[in-house]
């Protein structure tokens, strides 16, 4: 069994140009890199992504803004090469960064962004989900200027085990889908917590997002077939099941789940059934049986290939998963480039648009 | 030269880098702590010489109850401790927010060490601060460990990396301080971007004792490529820092054999080798083979 591993890895090797050539050429784009970046938002996404940033360019992180002063005061006793702001104003006065990653909690993206935007910063990210709603992001493209570009952190389509299975499937390797069963489950809160009751919105909107970003991705969705949610540790959903119906007009399941104790750490599943085999690809492992031997198989009619195979030496930097490395890698391609990124804001309608739908279909509107 | 093998904790907190699937299936075989022991005394009888492990609840749990019932095996081994087990703190995070986990772990720490946390206050000393953390994780364990077999405190990961990252010096060097003088071990930092850190030791001058890295011939988790982790791990091993490899089978993704057949290349640079498992046979066979391709006799 671990010698045919080895083959497939091999197999993904050769792949991995086509699956993400900015895992290639990274080095073009952060050596000799003099972007000035900011953070706003220094909780543990912004300590990720600064961290990550760092580790590829050393010190191209310059500044931080939290409006906590406990972070602040301390944190900036400890780390004398970053400039810490607790408004947002007088950083952008000071340092007039080309970058800045929006960190902070789900409710403050749409504000701050907006502000960025209408501030006339070039190149913003924000971490997942990008607004509370359709609305908010709508506006923000609404707001955004020509040459200004928005990311947003829907880093598992920089998964390279998804990628892959979208190769797959638009390579018609598995024939025509018949249906799709998906879930995302993690088991972050197992205790009650009112941290999500401003928002109104739970574990769709906070951790399904993913899924549905992959889902919207890999398929074309027509419409919401029905929806139910329930609350375990908190005023919102903390469980989320649905069913969709996509364009083909096969069906697709979804269940999301941040109360699951059996996940220690967050996993996505998806399972493509196909009219000529099945794929089963999480984040850490692609399963392919096929009706029939195929190229991207290996020549082959089944292939089973586990995270270590697609990450041989890649990518430069590990902290926290790889896909959050070649997240922020993509993005200084795409500033370099001048080119959209693939997580655009404009790219995150779809998926906006159908966490408001399943709410709707719930009954909770925002 | 190879001096140690080390049997890990990953498979016994439900941590797996090949898939999450495998690492629920295997918590669920050795979740009792009886389960655990069985595990240690196998690996210690085909050769192992140590244990590394992180600072998780449940590993406090199992070397008290080996104290209890095997003392002959907890007396035996050589350990090497993680600190701090970073992904419950991230978990606790998602829970209370980062803000809320900063303020639980100040009040803690107050609460132990009233009198230096004050000082640290007013001296706006927050690098002692870390340390206080770092021995009020320590010492849960210190006090159950036999004090000579304990060789070394590492940092977890997430702080090395975080260190290398904000050029953290001044608190790595106090952190390095306070373990080797304060709790009187040895010190390492444990990480997956080993040429950044070689490069970040090298300019800054700092010497560690220990450095824990995973090296497997995939190059899984070897950064920033493969190659450059190796030049690093050469070079380390070189300056005599003592080099400990983990994930050493990229996470079951290749075979014990191909893993020594590397690693036999490295011999003269790695201290010790760590491997991970959830069962007795392959506890010790694993141990047995390791020790005869690898160990310095």
């Amino acid at each position: 069994m671990k010698s045919s591993l080895i083959t497939g890895g091999s197999l993904v090797q050769s792949l991995v140009p086509r699956l993400c050539p900015d895992l290639v050429r990274w080095n073009r784009y952060v050596r000799g890199n003099d972007l000035k970046v900011a953070i706003i938002g220094f909780g543990k996404m912004g300590i990720l992504h600064s961290g990550i940033l760092n580790l590829l360019v050393p010190g191209i992180v310059k500044a931080v803004v939290d409006k906590s002063f406990i972070l602040t005061f301390g944190v900036s006793r400890l780390i004398r090469s970053l400039k810490f702001y607790r408004d947002i104003g007088g950083m952008l006065k000071e340092v007039e960064p080309d970058v800045v990653y929006v960190t902070t909690p789900t409710n403050s993206h749409y504000s701050i962004v907006k502000d960025l935007l209408e501030h006339g910063v070039k190149y913003v990210f924000v971490e997942k989900p990008p607004t509370v709603n359709y609305e908010e992001l709508e506006d923000l493209i609404s707001t955004k200027k020509p040459g200004q570009m928005v990311m947003v952190g829907f880093q598992k389509r920089f998964s390279l085990t998804f990628r892959h299975a979208k190769l797959l499937l638009e390579s018609g390797v598995i024939g025509d889908i018949v249906g799709v069963n998906s879930y995302i489950r993690s088991g972050d809160i197992l205790e009650p917590t009112g941290r999500f009751n401003p928002l109104r919105r739970g574990v769709l909107l906070d951790l399904g997002v993913h899924l549905i970003d992959l889902l919207t991705w890999l398929f074309k969705i027509r419409s919401v077939i029905k929806a139910v949610s329930r609350s375990i540790y908190t005023h919102v959903d903390d469980m989320f099941i649905a069913e969709l119906e996509a364009d083909k007009g096969f069906r697709i399941s979804i269940e999301t789940s941040w109360s699951n104790p059996e996940y220690r750490v967050p996993e996505t599943y998806i399972e493509v059934k196909g009219s000529q085999g099945t794929i089963w690809v999480t984040e850490d492992y692609l399963k392919v049986s096929a009706s029939t031997e195929h190229p991207l198989l290996g020549n082959r009619r089944e292939l089973t290939l586990y995270k270590p195979h697609y990450y041989q030496g890649v990518p430069p930097v590990n902290l926290a998963d790889p896909e959050y490395t070649i997240e922020n890698i993509h993005f200084l391609e795409s500033i370099h480039e001048g080119r959209e990124p693939v997580t655009s804001i404009e790219e995150a309608s779809e998926t906006m648009k159908l966490v408001d739908e399943l709410y709707r279909e719930i009954g909770k509107t925002r | 030269m190879v001096k140690e093998i080390l049997l890990g904790d990953n498979p016994f907190l439900g941590v797996s880098h090949l898939a999450q699937e495998k690492a629920r299936i295997e918590r669920n075989e050795i979740s009792r702590v009886e389960a655990k022991a069985e595990i240690v005394k196998a690996a210690l009888e085909g050769g192992v010489t140590g244990f590394t492990f992180s600072t998780h609840s449940s590993n406090l749990e199992l070397l008290k109850y080996m104290g209890r019932r095997h003392p002959e095996v907890l007396g035996k081994l050589n350990y090497y401790i993680l600190i701090p087990y970073a992904h419950s703190y991230i978990r606790k995070a998602n829970v209370i927010g980062t803000i809320g986990l900063a303020k639980a772990i100040i009040r803690d720490i107050v609460l132990k060490h009233p009198v230096d946390s004050i000082t640290s206050a007013v001296t706006l000393n927050f690098s002692k601060v870390a340390s206080l953390f770092i021995g009020m994780e320590a010492n849960l364990y210190l006090k159950v460990l036999p004090r000579e077999r304990v060789k070394a405190i590492l940092l977890h990961e997430v702080l090395t990396e975080l260190i290398v990252a904000y050029s953290l010096v001044e608190l790595l060097e106090e952190l390095k301080g306070y373990v080797e003088r304060k709790l009187e071990v040895g010190f390492g930092l444990e990480t997956r971007n080993i040429g950044q850190l070689r490069r970040f030791l090298e300019e800054n001058g700092i010497q560690v004792d220990y450095i824990m890295t995973p090296m497997n011939p995939l190059g899984y988790q070897m950064a920033p490529s493969k190659e450059e982790a190796e030049e690093a791990i050469q070079e380390l091993g070189d300056q005599g820092v003592k080099i400990i490899t983990v994930n050493i089978l990229a996470s079951g993704a290749v075979s014990l054999e191909e893993t020594c057949r590397y690693l036999e290349g490295y011999r003269d640079r790695v201290y010790a080798v760590a491997y991970g498992t959830t069962k007795p046979y392959r506890a010790k066979e694993n141990a047995i083979i390791l020790k005869k391709n690898l160990l310095a006799l």
